[in-house]
């Protein structure tokens, strides 16, 4: 019989999806494949119109894919009432670029955090009291300081703060698949450092969290990627491990991302 | 001196966004203001360009070219920013016109403050595009069916359209992905160059700047803590904040050793010169 370690977490075959119609249509995703195991850490890396965004959301149900599939611990993802689709909103998190909007800003910290358990309390069987403990616990592995923050608003704090809070509230339903997108790109290069090491002791806690990020810039992800997949106008350019991609990139899109992150 | 601020201070209610900030811009000369989020650097912009928040207080000084810009009504402003002064922000999405094409967007200053025939000003707008590196067919289009690259070179053709004195760039390359940031930076340094204008470049991201800038400002919360050739602030940064801005950007940053390619496939700044204040662009030592 086959460990549960051999089946990847989640599973992309040959997804391919255009957008409009007509002599308008473009192809956004050509055939991209794709696996991630328990655990490990992926960047989907490209510049802007290079189809990661729509991948990362295709990846958690949110989008629909024209052809090929998604499955999600083996279970197929295909449309909302799919066992696969259930199970993925159930178990995965995203953290978006802009923490300002996507926290809202008439809730203080800990009820944006504790919201993810909220909606789920009743399957989950948690007490408000639960709740709040959860959510202290996630303000403390994001690195801020829960008296502190607990009742503090959005707009008081700065953006590598509020993009902390947005991981706390990923973080706080104790995700199996984690998705970030461009979670750095909004802040300045010191917050950028303070958010990696948030990202890199949320990977030491909860080392079965899967993770997938991503991003333009290179120099973020050899911090955080176990793997390196370059999408390149909607197609797989590339794809290994971090160490042997940035060593020896095998394409020249992947050498001109490299170029462009290098002094 | 293109820009000369003096013990500027800017107060938001009880606040002080800016306390003490003091800076040179020569003629000609590329300078950087660099600083984390919150710094005060774009609230130094808006008193520069005269677009401060209501109910914003600046007191102290801002010359151009030794006029007196504090103070100044709003319709001297205007003039001032669109013949002398050229600016490109963050956004390009949101600082374009989105009801305008390109060609219309970029022959808009010349119209509101230039005379010019309309074929004089065709003629400079088609050439205005070329310097960009937008070709020919894109000038009909709308912003919205542009690329974040593209809307940034719309801007900035905008922005030297009139052969500004000054070039005020806020984070110019902030929303745009790594390939397209290198390339809109030596774009507009070129540019800058080529039409003897000076650069006033704001960012919180050494690697940017030191591609574009050669004498930089450190800021940090609302004061000028450190300045200096960019170069010296990168190799030996004096002051706690700039030290942490300058390990972020090299962490932040692919080491040569780490990566298998060849020296040809990088991007290169332009060669190393010498900075120096009273010879801007260190010609000197050519």
């Amino acid at each position: 019989m086959m460990g549960s370690e051999a089946m990847p977490l989640l599973l992309g075959r040959d997804i391919s999806k255009s957008f409009g119609r007509g002599r308008g249509r473009r192809a956004a995703l050509t055939q991209v494949s794709l696996s991630l195991q328990s655990g490990e850490c992926l960047a989907l890396v490209g510049g802007s119109g290079s189809g990661k965004t729509t991948l990362s959301r295709i990846l958690l149900g949110l989008e629909s894919h024209d052809t090929g599939s998604v499955l999600y611990r083996g279970q197929e993802v295909d449309g909302r009432r799919s066992a696969g689709y259930r199970a993925l909103r159930r178990e995965s998190a995203l953290v978006f670029q802009n923490p300002f909007a996507s926290l809202d800003p008439r809730w203080p910290a800990l009820r944006s955090i504790g919201e993810p358990l909220r909606i789920q309390a009743r399957r989950l069987g948690l007490s408000e009291g639960q709740i709040r403990r959860r959510s202290l616990e996630a303000l403390e592995q994001v690195g801020l300081e829960p008296a502190s923050f607990a009742g503090r608003y959005p707009a008081d704090c700065s953006g590598g703060q509020a993009q902390r809070l947005a991981v706390a509230r990923a973080i706080v339903s104790q995700p199996k698949l984690l998705v970030a997108d461009e979670p750095m790109s909004s802040l300045d290069v010191s917050a950028r450092l303070g958010l990696l090491d948030t990202f890199r002791s949320i990977r030491a806690l909860r080392p079965q969290t899967a993770i997938v990020m991503v991003s333009h810039d290179l120099g973020v992800v050899q911090h955080m990627a176990d793997r390196i997949l370059v999408l390149q106008e909607g197609r797989v350019a590339e794809e290994g491990p971090t160490g042997r991609v940035l060593a020896q990139p095998s394409c020249p899109y992947t050498r001109s991302l490299i170029a462009a992150a290098s002094r | 001196m293109s820009l000369h601020i003096d013990n500027l201070r800017v107060q938001l209610g009880d606040v002080f966004v800016v306390r003490s900030a003091g800076l040179e811009v020569g003629v000609g000369q590329r300078v950087g203001l660099i600083g984390p989020s919150g710094s005060g650097k774009s609230m130094i912009t808006k008193a520069v360009l005269g677009m401060l928040p209501p109910g914003a207080r600046a007191s102290g000084s801002i010359r151009f070219f030794g006029q007196e810009l504090l103070g100044l009504d709003e319709r001297a402003m205007a003039d001032l920013r669109g013949s002398y002064i050229g600016t490109v922000f963050q956004n390009p999405g949101a600082s374009l016109n989105p009801v305008l094409t390109v060609a219309r967007q970029v022959e808009l200053p010349l119209r509101l403050h230039y005379r010019l025939s309309r074929a004089e000003r065709r003629e400079r707008v088609a050439d205005m595009l070329a310097r960009v590196g937008l070709t020919a067919d894109l000038a009909g289009k709308y912003p919205g069916q542009l690329s974040g690259g593209q809307q940034q070179r719309v801007a900035m053709a905008t922005a030297l359209v009139t052969a500004p004195k000054l070039i005020v760039a806020d984070e110019p390359t902030t929303a745009l992905d790594s390939i397209t940031q290198r390339q809109i930076i030596d774009l507009l340094v070129r540019l800058v160059d080529d039409t003897g204008a000076s650069l006033f470049f704001i960012t919180h991201d050494f690697t940017v700047l030191e591609r574009a800038c050669r004498y930089s400002y450190v800021l940090d919360q609302g004061r000028v803590v450190e300045h200096g050739p960019t170069d010296r602030l990168l190799a030996a940064p004096r002051e706690p904040l700039t030290r942490r801005l300058v390990e972020a950007a090299d962490a932040l940053t692919l080491r040569a050793e780490d990566s298998g390619i060849s020296e040809d496939h990088r991007l290169r700044p332009e060669p190393f010169l010498q900075p120096s204040l009273h010879d801007p662009r260190g010609r000197g030592n050519e």
